[in-house]
């Protein structure tokens, strides 16, 4: 039995956690003209980042501020992120929240309607959104209701052990 | 599957969170041979598809270049900064190591570590770190 077959794409991401998830999502979001396509090893929703119980720091609350988040986040890297995009990250979270909150992800609300916040590693206020104790689960099942959204082709259960560049042309 | 438990047991016991030279130097020399080690595995499973004994060796070559990553950059960083607990270097040291290590994989399969300096912006790093 021999196995072949030639697929063409523009855009391939290999790994579907999510972050290769949010990126295929933003990239065929911003580019409705390409082919982009996932490549997992498992099935996209039993991703490791489902190991991820916590929740995502945003600075959300009204008194807090991405500043904050910012100065926090060097120091508990010891200073070993790289600032601009520590900066980049830190000022974006709260518009991810927004986001990911609209594709229905359900995060946890106080009393008040507002999103639930408490204390996470390395920082000094309550900051983290999260749902429950299965934050990356719930995150996972939202990316990838928006991967189908996006018509993403995902390769199931494929193992990618080489890349080939022909005459490394590679646009990286 | 006697490789990846020697390869797990040489990771936990030789570079844990706190480590020393003398430990890590061990660790790296058995990481090497268990590379060396892996050249001679075969597979007995031929299918092309759903061939689990295939691709656990597949994880495992790729695990054990991993390993060594891991080991050799925790070896080279004279230091201690977050969970890299060096004893024999307990204070962190920003002079020389306010850098990410860059490991690549040479067509021979050795490895090759460079440093990349962290890109500052507008903070300044502390000295030492408490809470």
């Amino acid at each position: 039995m021999k196995i072949t077959q030639r697929c063409n794409y523009d855009v391939v991401i290999m790994g579907a956690g999510l972050t290769g998830m949010t990126a295929a999502v933003k990239m065929a979001e911003d580019n409705p003209h390409l082919k982009v396509a996932i490549i997992s090893k498992v099935h996209l929703v039993r991703s490791h980042s489902g190991a991820a119980q916590g929740g995502i720091n945003a600075a959300v609350d009204r008194e807090d501020s991405w500043q904050e988040h910012y100065y926090e986040t060097l120091k508990g890297g010891w200073f070993l992120g790289d600032q601009d995009a520590v900066k980049l990250l830190c000022e974006a979270a709260p518009a991810s929240i927004y986001e990911l909150d609209r594709w229905g992800a359900s995060f946890n609300r106080d009393a008040g309607g507002h999103y639930a916040q408490r204390p996470f590693g390395g920082q000094c206020r309550n900051r983290i959104c999260y749902v429950q104790d299965i934050t990356g689960h719930a995150l996972l099942t939202t990316l990838f209701e928006q991967t189908i959204a996006k018509g993403i082709e995902i390769f199931w259960e494929w193992f990618v052990f080489a890349r080939y560049f022909p005459g490394r042309r590679v646009r990286v | 599957m006697e490789l990846r438990n020697a390869m797990e047991q040489t990771m936990v016991h030789g570079l844990g969170i706190k480590r020393d030279r003398a430990g890590m130097e061990q660790g790296l020399a058995e990481i090497s041979s268990l590379r060396e080690r892996f050249a001679g595995v075969r597979v007995a499973n031929q299918k092309l598809v759903f061939n689990v004994e295939l691709y656990r060796a597949l994880e495992l070559k790729c695990m054990l270049d991993l390993a060594y990553t891991c080991a050799l950059a925790s070896y080279r960083r004279e230091e201690s900064r977050g969970s890299h607990f060096h004893i024999d270097y307990p204070a962190m040291d920003n002079q020389r190591f306010l850098k990410h290590s860059l490991v690549s994989l040479q067509a021979d399969g050795s490895v090759v570590l460079e440093y990349l300096d962290v890109r500052l912006v507008d903070t300044e790093p502390l000295a030492e770190i408490t809470y």
